[in-house]
């Protein structure tokens, strides 16, 4: 297993430069071709040194078979060289990648292709760092792949920032939605509940002196008292938290058709509960998507199907008008929002758009 | 509900020519403290007007209600793009320039607006806004005698 495949290899990685370099003169007498040689070699050991100091590296025969490293993976990996040689990368598995991940990296690299991409190993204290990726093929006459040039950057701290951010955002949007629902409690139980009873005393008034300054005023408290209502709806319908996201698309809907003349087609197969941070998420998904619709779609008819699939929820808006292609996204935060939403309950959300043929938002939610 | 007539119709095409703007529409506040609807629309692409209504201080029409003052939006103008969003009848009518002006069937609280409008970035001129705010004027008359309860 130690035995190399190609004794070339074992110097393969300029290992023998500095030697060659000193040894230089006893073989090739002084000529033009030596000093361009000798010049040669030193670039070369001094482009080593500079990956060497700058890189992770590792080279491997075509079976993976690790045949040299620098310190640098030594260092990050906390396994001596020794340790390292004759082994493949199953060593600093983490197990983290789907074996799909991994068969596409062979499958690229086999066939001559460069590989580039973000893997997680598991160092010898089995602790986890991140890498940046780029492994190499070398190919042969017979454009077989003879060995791999691995060459990685630790990127562990961004991709702990990455993961940070994500559940920061999670976290903003669930508060933003807590505020929502207490202003929207408050607007509704608090200076609704007042404006009412104020209501009623009006009411008993006019019962004992009827009088027009008092119906006006009367008409006037129930014209705010539906704008209160109606903004607290807008924050956080309470449909929503009582009956759920079903009546709550359904509601929205008909007043989005009244506010922008766009109707609607709504078909749902839902007919159950699920977690309320998931009927949240589908709500406040539907919502954005068809608020991008009555901007930027320009069309007078819209889609949205809720289908419960048993594991899954599936929901789908579309739309037949302008579309967009991947470059000309706007400078708004929407489709991000509502990627991270869906993200933050453990979902998937997908866009296709093309100029002219439409949008379409799919959301997947498991339940 | 408010009947739109021959010479409410005459009014607003006219206006439409006269200052060479794409659309003039005309939205009515039917029962004090409801909602506005968009009557009618001269130079629309489609009738999804008639289906758009909206509250005071909704978008660029509301807003002209509200404040009881000529509201414009221009692609010149910065913070006035949310005014645009807000407004359906903009949206619909892929409208990227507009001028509201506010009027009062009763002579109380505004209750009516006129739109002009224009599909790519244009200024109203003074004299403009003075010629619609004169239709406006006579709409307002005209909205008063057929307003029922």
């Amino acid at each position: 297993m130690n035995e190399p495949s190609n004794p070339l290899l074992q110097h393969a990685f300029g290992e023998s430069t500095d030697k060659l370099l000193n040894d230089l003169e006893i073989y090739i007498p002084e000529s033009p071709f030596l000093h361009a040689l000798r010049n040669s070699l030193h670039q070369l050991s001094n482009l080593k040194f500079a990956l060497d100091t700058s890189s992770i590296v590792a080279l491997t025969d075509h079976r993976g078979i690790i045949q040299y490293v620098n310190d640098k993976f030594c260092e990050i990996s906390q396994y001596s060289r020794e340790e390292l040689i004759g082994q493949d990368h199953r060593l600093i598995n983490s197990g983290y990648h789907t074996s799909a991940f991994m068969k596409n990296l062979w499958t690229t690299i086999r066939s001559g292709k460069v590989w580039q991409g973000e893997i997680r190993n598991r160092a010898k204290d089995n602790s986890y760092y991140w890498v940046n990726t780029t492994i190499v093929p070398f190919m042969d006459e017979e454009g077989e792949p003879y060995q791999y040039l691995a060459i990685r950057n630790e990127v562990t701290k961004l991709k702990k920032v990455e993961a940070e951010l994500q559940s920061m955002m999670t976290q903003v949007m669930q508060i933003q939605e807590e505020e929502r629902k207490r202003f929207s409690r408050e607007l509704h139980d608090g200076i609704g509940q007042s404006l009412f009873s104020l209501i009623i005393q009006l009411d008993s008034q006019l019962a004992e002196q009827p009088s027009a300054t008092l119906e006006n005023l009367r008409s006037q408290v129930t014209d705010i008292i539906k704008d209160v209502r109606g903004l607290a709806w807008e924050l956080r319908p309470s449909v929503l938290d009582d009956l759920g996201v079903v009546p709550a698309i359904r509601t929205y809907i008909e007043n989005f058709c009244s506010h922008y003349g766009i109707e609607v087609h709504f078909q749902c197969t839902l007919r159950k509960r699920v977690d309320i941070r998931k009927e949240i998420a589908i709500y406040r998904i539907v919502q954005e998507a068809l608020t991008n619709v009555a901007k930027y779609a320009d069309v007078a008819e819209a889609y949205v199907d809720v289908e419960d699939q048993n594991e899954m929820i599936q929901v789908t808006i579309r739309d037949e008008g302008i579309g967009f292609s991947g470059k000309s996204q706007g400078e708004g935060v929407g489709l991000f929002s509502m990627e991270e939403r869906a993200r933050g309950v453990g979902g998937f959300m997908s866009i296709t758009s093309a100029p002219d043929e439409g949008t379409s938002i799919q959301l997947t939610i498991p339940v | 509900m408010l009947q739109i007539t021959d010479e409410m119709r005459k009014e607003l095409n006219q206006l439409r020519d006269t200052i060479y703007s794409d659309l003039t529409a005309l939205a009515f506040m039917s029962k004090s403290g409801g909602r506005l609807h968009w009557y009618y629309a001269s130079g629309s692409r489609s009738n999804r007007y008639r289906l758009i209504s909206f509250k005071i201080g909704h978008g660029i029409a509301g807003m002209a209600v509200r404040l009881g003052r000529t509201v414009t939006v221009s692609a010149l103008l910065s913070g006035s793009i949310r005014l645009r969003q807000e407004c359906a009848l903009m949206l619909a009518e892929q409208l990227h320039s507009a001028v509201a002006i506010p009027f009062s069937s009763t002579g109380d609280l505004p209750n009516g607006v006129l739109l002009l409008g224009n599909r790519d970035v244009r200024t109203f001129t003074e004299s403009d806004v003075a010629e619609a705010t004169q239709v406006a004027q006579r709409l307002s008359q005209l909205c008063a005698y057929p307003l029922t309860p």
